[in-house]
C-alpha cells in the first residue's frame, strides 16, 4: 500500500466533541470550507481537503467524522451552531437514546458503549468504507469522565479489533488535578487507570494532553486567570492541526500518517507535546519569533503539556520525537537547526541514532498564519511516566479507602437488573478489572524504567 | 634735325626734349641697325619697304591715300636718305590698324583728303605741310617709338637644312647650333634608328583624354589594345613641353595600373552571376556596378563633359583637378590621377577576393572591413568607396533585420548563422536553445545588441511560425498560445508605406558622402529599427505568458518528480511511452498540473529497476529540460522512490507478530526507519532550498522593469539550471554520478528484505539483513563524506556516534576519524 490515505476522526463523549468543535472549526478555515461546505477559494494544488474531508453528491465538503456521546448536550449545541449545522452527516452523529450520559463512570460509559456498540462501529466502518484509503483514526475523548473514558475504551477495542492495521492516534485529555481546578470527577483516577489498560492495548500513539498543564499554560499564557474549554481547545486544535499539517498540505517528506514512527517500543507510546509560541488570541503578537528560538524553548523540557514534566529527572530519554516547524522558514534554517540541537538531547543509551526529527510542515494556503515560525514537538519521552506513577498513586489512595467504588458496582449492578446485561458482560465487568490495569499500567512504568537502561536490547536473551 | 624730326612726325617742333631726344635715337637706331630683315637675315632696302608699303595699303583698301603716301616718301627721300628710311621702317612695324587709322584722321586734319558719302577721296593738288623741306606724316608713327624696340633687328629663323649649320664656331668650339641638335631627343632616337621616327605631340588635353580613357578601359591612339586586351603606348609621345622621356615615364606608370586594373575588372566579372538568392553577393555586384559607374563619371566630370550623371551629388564631393586650365602642374595631376586611381583599384582587388569567397563574408563582417577601410583606407578616393560599401551594408542590414522582425517567412541565415547545436554557443540564450542561431558581432555591432537582435528574431518567429503550425494542426504539440492575434497585423504591415517609411527615417541619417567616425552607426540604426516595429511588443506579450507558463513548469516538474512515485501504485511499470492511463488519472486527482502531466513518460531504456522518465514539453518550455536536465530529475524520481519504497517496507513491519517480543528487532526497524527517512528528508529538503532559491528568482515581478519578459526568461533557464546543479548536489550525483544511487539501492535492498523477513516471521534472517543494511548505511555515509558541504547532515546517521560523550564512529571504515572532523 502507498499514497497518501485519508483520516477519519472520531470524537466520543463530552470533551471528545468539544475538541471535535475546535478541531473542525480550524479544519474548515484551513482548507477554505464555509459552514455549509462549499469550497470560499480557488483550489490549491497542495490542499489535500480529502484527506479529512470527501464529497457529497453535490460536491461539497463533509467532514470524515463521528461524534459519540452518551448525552446530547454538546453534540447538539453544536449542531445548532450556524458554524456546524449544515457541516457535518447527520448519520454519523450517534447519540444515546435516553440521554442520560455515562455520569463521570467509567463503567457506565463502558458498559452502555456495549449496548450501543455495533451501531457505532456501523457508522465507522461504513465511514471507513467510503474511502478508497483510509490511513489512519484520530479519536478524541477525555479518560476522566465517563463516556469519554468508558465508551471511548470500548471503541478502542472494537476499533482495533476492526481495524488492525489502521493507525489509531488518540488525543486522550488526562486530568490531573491536585486542586478540583481543573476536573470536577472525583473517581477520575479510576476512570483513567480503566481507560489507560486500554490506551496501553490499542491506539498506536496517544497524544497525552494533561489538562492541568493545558490550564497552566493558558493561564500563563492568556490573559485570564480562568481559561475556559474555549482556550484550552484552541490549543488542542492546534496541536491537531500541525500534527496533521503534513498530510493535509502534501508535504512529499511525510505524506501520511503510517510514516509516523513515533513509537518504536510499544507500548510506550504516550506522546507529550509543546507547541510554541501561545499567546493570547485577542492581544497583538509582537514579538519576533525564529527558528531557533520555537526550537530552544520546544526542547526545554517544561514545555512539554504533561503537569509533571517540570520534575525533570537526569535519565529521562527520548525515544523518538518530530518537531513540525511552520511558518516562513526556509529549508536551510531547519537544516543547520537540526544540526545544533542534537546535544540538547538525551536518549536511550543503547541509542545509534538520532530520536528527533525537525520538519517544515507546510501551512494552509488560505489562512494568513499568526506568526512567522510557531512550532509542534511531538515527543515519546520517558518523562511522561512520572505523570502516570502521580495518577497511579492517586488510584491507589483512593483504592485503599475504597472511595466511590460502590458508585462503580452500583451502576454497573443497577444496569444489569435494569437491562438484563448478559452474564458473559456480568463476568467481564468486575472490578478485577480494575486491578488487571493497574498491573498493566505497572508493567508499562516498569518498561519506562528498563528502556534507559543500556541492557534493554538484549534482556532476557 | 630735332625740330624737323618732331615735325615729320607731329607738324609741330614744340615738344619736349627728352621725347625729342627718345625719337632721334630711334631714328639713329634704325638706320644703324636697319632691323628689318628677309629670311636670309639681310636687311631690307628702302626700295623693298616702299614696295612692301604700297601692297600693305593695297591691302588695307586705302587706295585713296596712295598719292599722300608716296607724296610724303617722296619728298622724304629727296630731302634726307635717313628721315626717309626711319619713316619707312617705323610704318612697317606700324601695326595695321593704327596705321589705318591715323592715316584717315591726319588726312582729313591736313586737308589732304575729302570725305565725300562716306568715302575718302584724294583732293587733287593738295600738298603736304612741310618745314624746311621737311613734309609732316600724314599718318602718326608715335605708337612704336615708345622705346627703342622699333630698332631692334628681326630674328631669323634658322633653316632645317643641316648644311646651314656649322657644327664648329669661329673659335673653334662646336656651335649652339649643333650642340641644341645633339641635345634633341626626337634627332637622337631617329639616328639611332637610322629612320626618321613618328611621334605624337599631344597638347595637355588631349593627353589627359587619353590617359583618363585608358583607365576607363577605352582605347586610343596613344593607347592601344593587345590581343590581350592590354594597353601599349602605340607611339613615342610628348606632352607640350615635356619630352618623351619624361612624358614616357608617367605613361608607363598608368599604363602598368591602367593593365593592373582591367585585369582585375576582367577577374571580376567572370565572378559575377546573372541570378542568385545570395542576396548579399547581388549587393556586392550592384555596389561594384555603382562604382564602375561612378570612376567613369568622375572622369568625364573632370574632362568636361557633362551629361545628365546618375552620381552627381557624389562626384560632386570629389576634388577637381582643374586640368583644362593650363597653369595647372602637370606632374601634380597626373599624379593625383595615378593616386585616384590605384585607389579603386586597390579597393576592386579587394572586392574580387570577396566576390570570390563571397560565402566566407558574413554582412556584419563586410560591414566592419568596410567601416575599417572608410577610416583607414590610405587614399581619400578608397575610404570614400569603403564608406559606400558601409553605407549600402546598413541599408541592407536595417533591412533584413526589419524583414526578419516582421515577416514569419523571411531568410534568416543572411544574417544569423546556425551553429547546429547549442552547446557550440558561448552562453547561449534560452532562445537559442530553441533554435541554435547566433549573430556576428562586431566592433560596430556590440555582442550584446546581437545576441539581443538574435533572441528577438528567434522568439518573433517562433511565435508567429508557431502560432502557424497551430492553426494546421490544431492539436496541442505546439505551444498553446490562444490569443496571438497580431500575427496578421504584423505579417501585413511590412507591406504598408509607413513600414518603407519607418525604414527610411531610420537610414535618413546614413548619409553616403560623409565619412562618419561614428562607429556605432549601424547599432543606433538596429536600436532605431528595434524601437520603432512593433515585434519586441509582441515578442514581449507572449513572453510573458511563455514565463508564466515557465513558473508553472518548473513547479510541477518539481513536485511531480519528487513526490509523484508516492502516488503510483506500482511503481516499476514500464509502459511503452507515456505514463499508464489509470496511473495517469490517479496522479492527476493528486493535483498534479495536467497539462504538464500529459508530457511525462517513461524511457524505452528502462528497465524494471530503473524507470527512466522523459519529459517532452511543448516548446518552448522543452529547452529546459534537455536530456542532461531529464536524467537529473529522473535520478531524483527514481532515488525517492527508492528511499520511499523502502521506507514503505519498513512501516509494513510495525503490526508484525515477530516484533512483539524482540526489542532488538524493534530497534533494528527503527534504526533503519529513521536512517532511510532522515537519508529522504534531507534530500527533499536541499531540493526545497533549491527550489526556494529558484523561486525567489521566478518571482518576476519583482524585478526592475528594465528587464524585458523577453530577457528574463534567460534569468529563468539560468535559475533553473542552477536549481537543477543544486539538485543533482541533492542527490549527492556530483562527486561519483550515479554511485549513490546504487549505494541506495543496495540499503534499500537490504531494507526491503529484512522487513519481508519480518512479516515471514523470520527474525534471524531479518538480523542478518539489519547488518547488510549497517554495511551498506557504511558506505553511504563514506561517500557522503566525500561533500563537505552536505556531510554535516548525514553526521548524525553515524553508527555509534555519539558527539555527547564523544564517542567515535566504531563501526566506520575510515579508521581515522579525522576525515570528518575537518568537515
Amino acid at each position: 500500500m502507498s499514497g497518501t490515505g485519508a483520516l477519519m476522526t472520531v470524537h466520543v463523549g463530552q470533551c471528545g466533541n468539544q475538541l471535535a468543535q475546535a478541531f473542525w472549526k480550524s479544519m474548515v478555515d484551513e482548507h477554505g470550507i464555509n459552514e455549509r461546505g462549499q469550497t470560499t477559494h480557488e483550489d490549491d494544488m497542495n490542499d489535500k481537503k480529502d484527506l479529512l474531508f470527501y464529497q457529497a453528491d453535490d460536491d461539497h465538503y463533509v467532514p470524515r467524522a463521528v461524534l459519540v456521546d452518551l448525552e446530547p448536550r454538546v453534540i447538539n449545541g453544536m449542531m445548532q451552531s450556524p458554524n456546524f449545522s449544515n457541516l457535518f452527516n447527520t448519520d454519523n452523529i450517534f447519540l444515546s437514546d435516553h440521554g442520560g450520559g455515562a455520569g463521570n463512570n467509567w463503567a457506565s460509559g463502558y458498559c452502555q458503549g456495549q449496548e450501543v456498540q455495533e451501531k457505532i462501529m456501523d457508522i465507522i466502518i461504513r465511514e471507513a468504507e467510503n474511502t478508497d484509503n483510509l490511513d489512519g483514526i484520530l479519536f478524541t475523548h477525555s479518560v476522566s469522565g465517563g463516556t469519554g473514558s468508558g465508551t471511548g475504551s470500548l471503541l478502542l477495542e472494537k476499533l482495533r479489533e476492526a481495524f488492525p492495521k489502521k493507525v489509531i492516534q488518540t488525543y486522550s485529555v488526562f486530568a490531573n488535578s491536585d486542586t478540583s481546578q481543573t476536573t470536577d470527577v472525583v473517581v477520575h483516577p479510576y476512570n483513567w487507570v480503566l481507560s489507560m489498560q486500554r490506551l496501553i492495548e490499542n491506539p498506536d500513539h496517544v497524544v497525552v494532553l494533561d489538562n492541568a498543564a493545558l490550564h497552566r499554560l493558558a493561564a500563563g499564557k492568556f490573559k485570564t486567570d480562568t481559561p475556559t474549554f474555549d482556550h484550552i481547545n484552541s490549543l488542542v486544535a492546534r496541536i491537531m492541526s500541525t500534527s496533521t499539517a503534513m498530510y493535509r498540505f502534501n508535504s512529499p517528506v511525510c505524506p501520511s500518517i503510517r510514516y509516523l514512527d513515533l513509537a518504536p517500543f510499544p507500548p510506550m507510546h504516550f506522546i507529550q507535546s509543546a507547541i510554541s509560541p501561545v499567546v493570547d488570541p485577542n492581544e497583538n503578537f509582537t514579538r519576533k519569533t525564529s527558528v531557533a528560538d520555537v526550537t530552544r524553548f520546544l526542547l526545554k523540557p517544561t514545555s512539554m503539556m504533561v503537569s509533571t514534566a517540570s520534575r525533570v529527572r537526569p535519565n529521562d530519554c527520548m525515544l523518538s520525537a518530530y518537531m513540525f516547524l511552520q511558518g516562513q522558514i526556509e529549508a536551510h534554517t531547519i537544516m543547520s537547526a537540526e544540526q545544533n540541537v542534537d546535544f540538547a538531547i538525551n536518549r536511550p543509551p543503547f541509542y545509534m541514532l538520532k530520536p528527533l526529527r525537525m520538519m517544515h510542515a507546510p501551512l494552509s494556503p488560505y489562512v494568513r498564519p499568526q506568526y512567522k515560525v510557531s512550532g509542534l514537538l511531538l515527543n515519546n519521552s520517558t518523562s511522561v511516566a512520572p505523570l502516570f506513577e502521580s495518577l497511579l498513586s492517586k488510584y491507589d489512595k483512593l483504592r485503599a479507602k475504597k472511595a466511590f467504588i460502590d458508585k462503580f458496582e452500583k451502576i454497573v449492578s443497577g444496569l444489569r437488573i435494569s437491562r438484563k446485561i448478559n452474564q458473559t458482560f456480568q463476568e467481564n465487568f468486575t472490578l478485577d478489572m480494575m486491578d488487571d490495569a493497574v498491573h498493566i499500567v505497572q508493567d508499562l512504568l516498569e518498561e519506562y524504567k528498563a528502556v534507559v537502561q543500556k541492557d534493554y536490547l538484549t534482556r532476557g536473551l | 634735325m630735332l625740330s624737323s624730326l618732331s615735325f615729320l612726325i607731329r607738324g609741330n617742333t614744340e615738344e619736349l626734349n627728352t621725347k625729342k631726344l627718345k625719337e632721334l635715337e630711334c631714328l639713329y637706331l634704325v638706320n644703324k641697325n636697319q632691323p628689318v630683315r628677309n629670311d636670309n637675315g639681310d636687311p631690307w632696302t628702302a626700295e623693298e619697304l616702299t614696295e612692301d608699303l604700297s601692297r600693305r595699303i593695297k591691302a588695307l583698301k586705302l587706295d585713296a591715300f596712295t598719292p599722300i603716301v608716296s607724296d610724303v616718301l617722296g619728298k622724304l627721300a629727296a630731302h634726307d636718305d635717313a628721315l626717309h628710311y626711319f619713316v619707312l621702317v617705323s610704318t612697317y612695324r606700324l601695326p595695321d590698324e593704327n596705321f589705318a587709322k591715323s592715316l584717315k584722321e591726319l588726312g582729313l586734319q591736313q586737308k589732304l583728303v575729302t570725305m565725300i558719302d562716306g568715302e575718302y577721296k584724294f583732293r587733287l593738288y593738295s600738298k603736304p605741310n612741310e618745314h624746311n623741306n621737311v613734309p609732316q606724316l600724314a599718318w602718326d608713327i608715335t605708337p612704336v617709338l615708345k622705346n627703342t624696340k622699333v630698332a631692334e633687328i628681326d630674328v631669323t629663323v634658322p633653316s632645317n637644312d643641316l648644311s646651314n649649320i656649322r657644327p664648329v664656331d669661329d673659335w673653334g668650339l662646336i656651335s649652339r647650333d649643333f650642340q641644341s641638335i645633339l641635345n634633341c631627343e626626337e634627332l637622337n632616337l631617329s639616328a639611332r634608328e637610322g629612320q626618321p621616327i613618328e611621334f605624337f605631340h599631344l597638347d595637355n588635353i588631349t593627353f589627359y583624354k587619353n590617359l583618363l580613357d585608358m583607365h576607363r578601359g577605352i582605347s586610343s591612339d596613344l593607347f592601344q589594345l593587345d590581343s590581350d586586351n592590354h594597353f601599349y603606348q602605340s607611339k613615342p609621345c610628348r606632352v607640350e613641353e615635356w619630352n618623351l622621356t619624361t612624358t614616357r615615364a608617367i605613361q608607363q606608370k598608368h599604363i602598368f595600373l591602367a593593365n593592373q586594373l582591367s585585369e582585375i575588372v576582367k577577374n571580376l566579372k567572370k565572378h559575377f552571376v546573372t541570378s542568385t538568392s545570395n542576396s548579399i553577393r547581388l549587393l556586392i555586384q550592384k555596389y561594384l556596378i555603382d562604382e564602375q559607374h561612378i570612376f567613369t563619371e568622375y572622369f568625364d566630370s573632370l574632362l568636361g563633359t557633362d551629361s545628365g550623371f546618375q552620381f552627381r551629388h557624389i562626384i560632386d564631393t570629389f576634388p577637381q583637378l582643374e586640368i583644362r586650365s593650363p597653369n595647372t602642374n602637370k606632374f601634380e595631376v597626373c599624379d593625383e590621377l595615378y593616386e585616384i586611381v590605384s585607389a579603386h583599384y586597390h579597393v576592386i582587388r579587394e572586392m574580387n577576393e570577396i566576390v570570390r569567397r563571397i560565402n566566407d563574408y558574413s554582412p556584419i563582417l563586410l560591414n566592419e572591413m568596410s567601416f575599417t577601410g572608410s577610416q583607414s583606407a590610405p587614399q581619400f578616393y578608397a575610404r570614400k568607396m569603403w564608406r559606400r560599401m558601409n553605407v549600402s551594408l546598413i541599408k541592407f542590414i536595417v533591412n533584413k533585420l526589419a524583414e526578419m522582425l516582421t515577416t514569419p517567412d523571411a531568410e534568416l541565415m543572411e544574417l544569423l548563422t546556425d551553429a547546429g547545436d547549442p552547446r557550440l554557443i558561448k552562453d547561449p540564450s534560452i532562445w537559442q536553445r530553441l533554435n541554435p542561431l547566433t549573430m556576428e558581432s562586431s566592433q560596430c555591432i556590440d555582442e550584446e545588441l546581437a545576441s539581443r537582435v538574435a533572441d528577438l528574431i528567434i522568439g518573433y518567429q517562433f511565435f508567429i511560425n508557431d502560432k502557424k503550425n497551430r492553426r494546421q494542426k490544431s492539436d496541442e504539440s505546439t505551444f498553446a498560445i490562444t490569443d496571438i492575434q497580431d500575427e496578421e497585423e504584423l505579417e501585413l504591415f511590412s507591406k504598408t508605406q509607413h513600414f518603407e517609411k519607418i525604414i527610411n527615417d531610420i537610414l535618413s541619417e546614413v548619409d553616403i558622402c560623409s565619412t562618419t567616425e561614428k562607429l556605432d552607426e549601424l547599432s543606433t540604426c538596429i536600436n532605431k529599427l528595434l524601437d520603432q516595429v512593433p515585434t519586441k511588443t509582441i515578442v514581449e506579450k507572449y513572453s510573458q505568458i511563455v514565463l508564466e507558463k515557465s513558473i508553472r513548469f518548473f513547479e510541477f516538474l518539481k513536485s511531480f518528480f519528487t513526490s509523484a512515485y508516492i502516488h503510483l501504485k506500482n511503481r516499476n511499470i514500464v509502459s511503452p511511452s507515456t505514463l499508464h492511463t489509470l496511473e495517469l488519472e490517479k496522479i492527476h486527482k493528486q493535483g498534479y498540473d495536467s497539462e504538464f502531466l500529459k508530457t511525462v513518460g517513461y524511457d524505452m531504456k528502462s528497465t524494471m529497476e530503473d524507470s527512466l522518465l522523459t519529459v517532452n514539453p511543448p516548446e518552448p518550455l522543452n529547452v529546459f529540460v534537455s536530456t542532461g536536465v531529464t536524467d537529473i530529475y529522473s535520478q531524483v524520481f527514481t532515488v525517492l522512490n527508492m528511499l520511499h519504497t523502502a521506507l514503505d517496507a519498513v512501516i509494513e513491519t510495525q503490526y508484525s507478530e515477530t516484533l512483539n517480543h524482540e526489542p532488538r528487532l524493534r530497534y533494528a526497524f527503527f534504526h533503519m526507519n529513521t536512517t532511510v527517512f532522515a537519508i529522504r528528508k534531507n534530500m527533499l529538503s536541499l531540493i526545497e532550498a533549491a527550489y526556494e532559491t529558484l523561486k525567489k528568482t521566478l518571482n518576476f515581478k519583482d524585478f526592475s522593469s528594465s528587464q524585458s519578459s523577453h530577457e528574463l526568461l534567460n534569468v529563468f533557464y539560468r535559475a533553473h539550471r542552477k536549481f537543477i546543479r543544486e539538485v543533482a548536489g541533492a542527490l549527492m550525483m556530483n562527486s561519483k554520478r550515479g554511485t549513490t544511487g546504487r549505494v541506495i539501492r543496495l540499503m534499500v535492498s537490504s531494507v526491503t528484505q529484512a522487513s519481508k523477513a519480518c512479516l515471514e516471521g523470520d527474525a534471524v534472517a531479518a538480523d542478518k539483513f539489519y547488518q547488510q543494511f549497517q554495511t551498506n548505511l557504511l558506505i553511504f555515509l563514506d561517500q557522503c563524506r566525500l561533500d563537505h558541504a552536505r556531510y554535516p547532515l548525514y553526521r548524525s546517521l553515524e553508527i555509534g556516534n555519539d558527539e555527547t560523550d564523544g564517542r567515535k564512529s566504531l563501526n566506520s571504515s575510515y579508521s581515522d576519524d579525522l576525515s570528518c572532523r575537518s568537515y
